[in-house]
């Protein structure tokens, strides 16, 4: 057990730095210190541990990794009074994991709360794995009265028959005062007059647990927080300047980019129904949702189509269709702009601010999402089929299936009437591939995923905060140019960009720390060596957007940022020039990144944008006025190469 | 009745399962092992001998995508048989057979809910047993539940039982399409698919 005399937050802090990595089974490395900690507590309050651990084999680091693992699943804090909530559908298999060390395990986290008063919400139901009587018998035994005496009061929620004998017995035989705090609870609406429900992160299968009792939850106090269907201008601000994304948004980016890029059928499939809805209530309650319990890549995917389903106003409106069937027919080929220049001078603008940051970050997902399709199959042609209908919703369904439509892709019968009808037409569906496909070249910001995924380790415990913090943009027509910021607690005066644009010539000795693949969350971390760039100008079509007129269209942000302050990025515009980014780069061994046409110079794979990227934004501040992004080659098979891992390492990892 | 019969059959279940792959074997003979999203509806014509009467089946197949149930009533309406797919190495694509059905009902509302005739595939029962994750007992079980429904296990990739399964469709919808033809004299009436949309776009913006 840590000292007494750190806090609470200090020593739950130590107890979830402990190993938690899963690992094999393996017998003959040793657990010293657990060990210790285990004897320590067995001659403390059973004897009768002692005397079996004497027979039995030493807990190995593996198990004690394994229980750490389940530990955090079977006992966690909710809320800030103390309460502990366990889970038992959480508990693993006893012939997986040792019960005497997880009981010991368990016995070490409330001996966190023990010394004040605390609440303990046991959820019974949905347990694969009953415990023995005898561990049951054990755990009790184990429970001194230091840990009886502050308990106020234990709910007890979707008691099964295993549960309720269990604490009758308990009940009964031991303490009829223990007895009287238990507090049976039937359905989570019922909890919600007991605790605050929304500080819970309440596990998928209570969720699905909680269906077989009521359809839905209610709480007592309507503190309705709504994300769907919500206007995006109430969720965002019209110009963004509400927080960035949406949370469901910003959780589902995030959560994708950790561990969904490589999933079969991203975005194609389906999540169970149930879970889906759950979530989906789950975050309209306001409720803490971690995507990670869920475990499903799929449902974040269709968490994201289901909001931008159910906005009150679709992004691509029914006033905009002619305009998109008056955009040139995107070709395959690399050089034609025609469609490109179409989508972003006169196409996108007509988008209001908020729809077109919600957009660009999603197709920016879209585009991570394609550019690993060897593995995932969704190319970009699978990923707009099934994300265009999500982006209308006019008042004839036929005409919206008709827009979804995508050009190019072979339909089963040659007289398709839905396709046909828009025949000769450009299609939204077309336009969304191309979105996805060329997606440096169409958006000018890069949206901020930084803040979203480098919050990742903060937002686990303060997943109500708006990480992502405002980001403006203005997308006028005409300036092509769009800045960003981030997590920018002052206001930064724009003659700012100058100094920092020279002293930004220095990032390269930052970079040398960094792997292959340069994540958003590390070109955050270099950010904070406080770098800030001009802006680059765009090469083509859109060059009015000079560098040195950046500063006009700057806006500063005042924002709740939560990490690093007077972090200022900016981004720019990537455009079809061929220039190799990344000055002073070459030859880092951690840090090869180059922005090649067609195969990289130097062997880099192609595709590998998000690289291209980290670097072309420090080699804007090393004085490149215009650096140029081919998207050639981007799609092209990425057999050969690993996929890119999403936002890989956390800051301290290789 | 001297005219051939026109059936019109829809296709529905979870994005992924093999609607597509398993009209095109059973129509195309054709498997592609291309990964592609279905696109709003598409449908395809074949005719078929059932007891000596020629049909002609009209197959809708369906995109999974949640979006476009709601145009469900344009689709679904007029129909004769439904086939619910599931994928047998999917137990969500299999729960959700109960929603798709229901969908199918509200939108479509038969005349006769209680006996309207719906065929249940498992497919993909090519990919290796260890994958699997529906019962062949599971699967008969609900079919039972549901009404006696006929259950067979599919094969769009090695043609296994597709042709089967699609001539006892064949069979379901001209019964259903015999006893509707009083209501229901042609299939295509009732898809309005608006040819006036397809004209110019822009004229009620």
């Amino acid at each position: 057990m840590p000292p007494g005399t750190l806090s609470l937050k200090q020593r739950l802090a130590a107890l979830a730095l402990a190993p938690s990595s899963p690992s094999t089974y393996d017998n003959d490395s040793s657990g010293s210190s657990l060990r210790s900690t285990l004897r320590k507590k067995a001659q403390q309050h059973a004897p009768w541990l002692k005397r079996r651990e004497d027979s039995t084999v030493e807990p190995t680091d593996s198990q004690v990794e394994q229980v750490q693992q389940v530990l955090s699943k079977v006992i966690f804090q909710a809320g800030v009074d103390y309460e502990v909530v366990l889970n038992a559908s959480a508990l693993p298999d006893p012939d997986v994991v040792s019960y005497d060390l997880l009981l010991s395990r368990i016995l070490a986290y409330l001996n966190l709360y023990v010394e004040a008063d605390y609440t303990v919400v046991f959820f019974a139901a949905g347990s694969n794995h009953t415990p023995g009587w005898n561990w049951v018998w054990k755990a009790y035994r184990s429970l001194s009265r230091k840990y009886r005496k502050n308990l106020k009061q234990l709910y007890i929620v979707h008691s099964s028959f295993f549960s309720k004998m269990l604490f009758s017995l308990a009940g009964a035989i031991i303490s009829p005062k223990f007895f009287s705090k238990i507090v049976y609870i039937s359905t989570l609406s019922e909890l919600a007059y007991h605790v605050p429900l929304t500080q819970i992160d309440i596990p998928p299968t209570v969720y699905r647990e909680n269906l077989k009792y009521e359809d839905k939850i209610t709480l007592p106090v309507p503190t309705r927080s709504n994300v769907f269907g919500v206007p995006l201008e109430d969720l965002m601000g019209f110009d963004g300047e509400k927080g960035g994304l949406p949370r469901v948004v910003r959780d589902c980016i995030v959560y994708i980019h950790q561990y969904g890029l490589l999933e079969e059928g991203l975005f194609r499939r389906s999540p169970s129904s149930a879970l889906l809805r759950a979530a989906q209530d789950a975050y309209d309650r306001g409720n803490v949702v971690t995507l990670d319990s869920f475990g499903d890549p799929h449902l974040a995917a269709v968490l994201l189509k289901k909001f931008l389903r159910d906005l009150p106003e679709p992004i691509f409106p029914e006033s905009l269709y002619p305009t998109i069937h008056d955009c040139p027919p995107p070709t395959k080929d690399l050089s034609d702009m025609n469609s490109v220049t179409y989508i972003r001078e006169s196409l996108l603008p007509y988008l209001t601010p908020c729809a077109y940051i919600l957009l660009s970050h999603i197709l920016q997902l879209c585009h991570d999402v394609a550019i690993r399709s060897a593995t995932n199959r969704m190319d970009d042609y699978n990923l707009a089929i099934v994300l265009t209908p999500n982006l209308v919703h006019g008042s004839n369904p036929m005409r919206d299936v008709a827009i979804s439509a995508v050009a190019g892709v072979p339909a089963l019968a040659a007289r398709n009437p839905l396709v046909a009808a828009a025949e000769g037409k450009t299609t939204l569906g077309s336009i969304i591939a191309l979105c996805i496909r060329r997606y440096y070249e169409i958006f000018d910001e890069i949206p901020d995923r930084a803040d979203a995924g480098g919050s990742t380790l903060v937002s686990q415990s303060q997943s109500h905060t708006s990480f992502l913090s405002s980001q403006q943009l203005s997308p006028a027509p005409s300036e092509a140019s769009y800045v960003i910021q981030d997590e920018d607690e002052e206001d930064i005066d724009d003659e700012d960009y100058g100094t920092h644009a020279e002293a930004s010539g220095g990032a390269p000795g930052h970079r040398s720390r960094k792997s292959v693949q340069l994540s958003q969350q590390q070109q955050q971390q270099q950010q904070q060596q406080n770098l800030q760039f001009g802006g680059a100008s765009p090469p083509s079509a859109w060059s009015t957007a000079a560098a040195g007129s950046n500063g006009k269209r700057h806006r500063t942000t005042p924002s709740g940022g939560t990490t690093s302050s007077g972090v200022k990025s900016m981004h720019t515009v990537l455009g079809e020039g061929s220039t190799t980014g990344g000055v002073g780069t070459h030859g880092r061994a951690k840090s090869v990144i180059s922005i090649d046409k067609g195969s990289g110079a130097q062997g880099h794979r192609k595709g590998t944008i998000s690289v291209g990227r980290g670097t072309t934004r420090k080699s804007i501040g090393s004085g490149v006025e215009a650096v140029g992004i081919t998207a050639e080659g981007f799609f092209s098979d990425p057999k050969g190469a690993p996929p890119v891992p999403p936002r890989s390492s956390k800051p301290g990892s290789p | 009745m001297v005219r051939t019969a026109l059936l019109k059959v829809i296709i529905l279940g979870d994005s992924g399962v093999g609607k597509t792959s398993l009209m095109n074997q059973y129509v195309n003979k054709r498997f592609s092992n291309q990964y592609k999203a279905t696109i709003g509806a598409d449908f395809l014509t074949k005719a078929v001998d059932v007891d000596n009467q020629q049909v002609t089946i009209q197959l809708w197949d369906t995109a999974g995508q949640e979006r476009f149930q709601s145009l469900g009533v344009a689709f679904y309406r007029g129909a004769d048989c439904c086939v619910l797919v599931f994928d047998v190495n999917s137990l969500k694509s299999f729960q959700a057979l109960e929603s798709w059905r229901d969908e199918f009902l509200i939108q479509a509302s038969p005349s006769d809910p209680e006996n309207f005739p719906f065929v249940v595939l498992g497919n993909k029962v090519d990919v290796d047993d260890s994958k699997r994750q529906v019962t062949q007992k599971r699967a008969m079980a609900w079919c039972q539940a549901k009404g006696n429904l006929p259950y067979f296990e599919t094969s769009a990739k090695e043609a296994i039982n597709v042709e089967q399964a699609f001539q006892s469709v064949a069979v379901k919808a001209l019964q259903q399409g015999e006893d509707d033809n009083l209501f229901n004299d042609n299939p295509y009436g009732n898809v309005d698919l608006e040819p006036h949309e397809t004209q110019a776009p822009g004229c009620n913006c």
